[in-house]
């Protein structure tokens, strides 16, 4: 076989359109393409004949009693993996896909020969099909590290253009408690002269006010800058009400939508953005690549200088396979997106009902109605975060205490909705995905009422608490 | 959260010496540091034999126990403090200090402060049994 033929064998438009090869379906057409060639698969079968119980694991994994327990196994252990804003694990399938097309090895801006050929429709067809599931064109999407990236070029790049153009004074309206990403990015620009509003959401409940939104509008308003989802409290912001105000005013609005897709139905088109921000590694792709949706004709500087890849958007060789992860994991993952929400709101009942009904003294944080039902932020009086997450080391999870963050600074999400400080330090955020069952809950459920109950047997503030003592009127002596 | 080394993760998983003393016992200091906003309060008991013959400094720590607040390095070393002043004089006691307790459970940095509040209890357990002393007198 020349090497013309092989390469045609990798058609990556297979790879990505394979609608009719169901993998997750299929135990005998695994990865689903024809591009594999059978001599690999052949291989592939011998050397994994020992673990050949893992390949029914496509059946239906959003269910409790088929998931994978190999694949369980091997990435979870004896732990339960409750953290899923922070990362998700790279479902198998997209990474069975990846490393098949890692024979496409040429840069996809190559475009003097068939490898780079290849590398180029790979890269595209991974560009349409994720267009596709969000509502955009296939030029409307820029490939970037991640949505830190994403967002850094929305704000950066809009704000480059308008003053090139002229506008010297820009003015960014943003929330108090957005992701450090466009936080940081903000600062960096008020450094610069732009001007920065930073709305404070409601107290308890984490959502922005649209009023108050309208009224911080200025003449010079270039950008507004929203997270869909809170990573800390999974609340839910009114985004179609700030498109159109958007719309209404000739403002250009982004979205940071890294912990939306995947958890809520995202479309581009329908909440009038600008440009919106993803993150692979969020919705079960791999790590390091992210996309910027931006609208046709937006002005957008690049703010990476090179080669001009991306339409001249985003300078750097991107890589071929982390795309196909991207658009892959973002189809999957928006697949079983309604199914999935039933399930996790399921659990997050449970959760909650059975904690309320076993110990008193807990505080959720943030509104429950706009939220995502994948998170449960909520604080328990009288116990430490850390302290609890360290009795529960079976359970990973995270907490806004201070004394488990590296810069012993507390949540800055939760002093802006309102929480007490001593409140903050009792936190604990966790996150369900697609491998938490309701096993799981039901054990961790039992755990964190076991665990919250030794803690406070040895509390010197729940003694207190117990005894009457109004703790706010104690005088404490702070020995930082 | 930090990844603890093992004394620190044995010290918490089994804390020694949990609860609390009857604060009105002439032989029973307390020592009460930090605060709910700070992310640690530690409350110390040292009960002392309270032997006549001897002088307040040589009274010999006969039972420590504690309560507490805090992240797991604090939880750690108010374990290890109680077990480290029982049997030791008042004297002895007082020579606590944030660097050994912090050596001896091999505390990271950005804990040292665990420690401080853990000296800080012990010299407060102290002064208050002083205290009563010199009232009672």
């Amino acid at each position: 076989m020349n090497i013309k033929d092989k390469f045609v064998a990798f058609n990556s438009n297979e790879i990505i359109d394979n609608e009719k090869n169901n993998q997750r379906d299929t135990q005998d057409n695994l990865y689903g393409d024809n591009f594999v060639k059978e001599e690999v698969v052949n291989q592939k079968n011998t050397k994994q004949k020992n673990v050949s119980q893992k390949k029914t694991r496509f059946e239906d994994f959003s269910s409790d009693k088929s998931f994978d327990s190999v694949y369980r196994e091997e990435s979870f252990g004896d732990g339960v993996y409750l953290d899923y804003s922070a990362t998700t694990p790279c479902d198998p399938s997209v990474v069975d896909v990846m490393s098949q097309s890692y024979k496409i090895f040429a840069n996809p801006h190559s475009i003097t020969h068939m490898y780079g050929w290849n590398a180029t429709d790979l890269v595209e067809s991974s560009r349409a099909k994720f267009a596709s599931i969000i509502g955009a064109e296939s030029k409307e999407i820029v490939f970037t590290s991640g949505a830190t990236e994403a967002n850094n070029l929305a704000l950066k790049g809009v704000i480059s253009n308008r003053r090139r153009n002229g506008l010297e004074n820009p003015h960014i309206i943003t929330t108090n408690i957005e992701h450090k990403a466009t936080l940081e990015t903000c600062h960096t620009l008020e450094k610069q002269g732009v001007e920065v509003t930073y709305l404070e959401v409601e107290k308890k409940t984490g959502l922005l006010d649209i009023e108050k939104l309208k009224k911080s509008i200025k003449s010079n308003t270039v950008i507004i800058s929203i997270s869909w989802v809170n990573s800390e409290i999974g609340v839910i912001q009114p985004i179609e009400e700030i498109g159109n105000i958007c719309e209404e005013k000739n403002i250009y609005f982004h979205i940071d939508a890294a912990q939306a897709l995947g958890r809520i139905d995202v479309d581009v088109k329908k909440c009038k953005a600008t440009m919106v921000s993803f993150s692979a590694h969020k919705f079960y792709g791999p790590k390091g690549i992210g996309a910027l949706y931006i609208k046709k004709r937006t002005r957008v500087d690049s703010i990476i200088d090179g080669g001009k890849q991306e339409r001249g958007v985003r300078s750097g060789t991107i890589s071929p396979q982390l795309c196909l992860g991207l658009a892959k994991a973002a189809e999957f993952s928006t697949k079983d997106l309604e199914s999935e929400n039933i399930r996790m709101k399921e659990m997050q009942d449970y959760l909650l009902s059975n904690l309320n009904n076993s110990i008193s003294d807990i505080f959720i944080n943030g509104d429950m109605n706009s939220r995502i039902p994948h998170n449960v932020n909520i604080s328990f009086a009288c116990v430490e975060g850390e302290s609890l997450m360290m009795k529960m080391e079976k359970y990973a999870m995270s907490s806004a205490s201070a004394c488990s963050s590296q810069t012993l600074q507390p949540s800055y999400v939760l002093s802006a909705i309102g929480v007490d400080e001593d409140l903050i330090h009792t936190s604990l955020r966790m996150v369900m995905g697609r491998y938490t069952t309701m096993e799981d809950m039901k054990n961790f459920t039992n755990d964190l009422i076991e665990s919250v109950n030794f803690l406070r047997n040895i509390s010197p503030l729940w003694d207190m608490k117990k005894k009457g003592i109004d703790l706010k009127t104690v005088e404490w002596h702070d020995h930082h | 959260m930090h990844k603890y080394n093992t004394k620190i993760n044995t010290e918490f998983q089994n804390p020694a010496n949990t609860g609390s003393m009857d604060e009105n016992d002439p032989a029973v200091g307390m020592g009460f540091v930090g605060s709910p906003s700070c992310g640690d309060v530690l409350k110390l008991f040292i009960r002392i034999e309270n032997d006549p013959n001897k002088s307040l400094e040589d009274q010999v720590i006969v039972d420590s126990s504690f309560q507490i607040f805090g992240c797991g390095s604090a939880i750690a070393s108010g374990s290890h403090l109680t077990k480290l002043v029982k049997g030791k004089t008042l004297s002895e006691a007082e020579k606590i200090t944030n660097k050994s307790i912090a050596s001896n459970l091999e505390l990271p940095p950005i804990k040292t402060h665990c420690s401080v509040l853990a000296e800080g209890a012990i010299r407060g357990a102290i002064e208050n049994i002083k205290e009563k002393k010199s009232n009672s007198k």
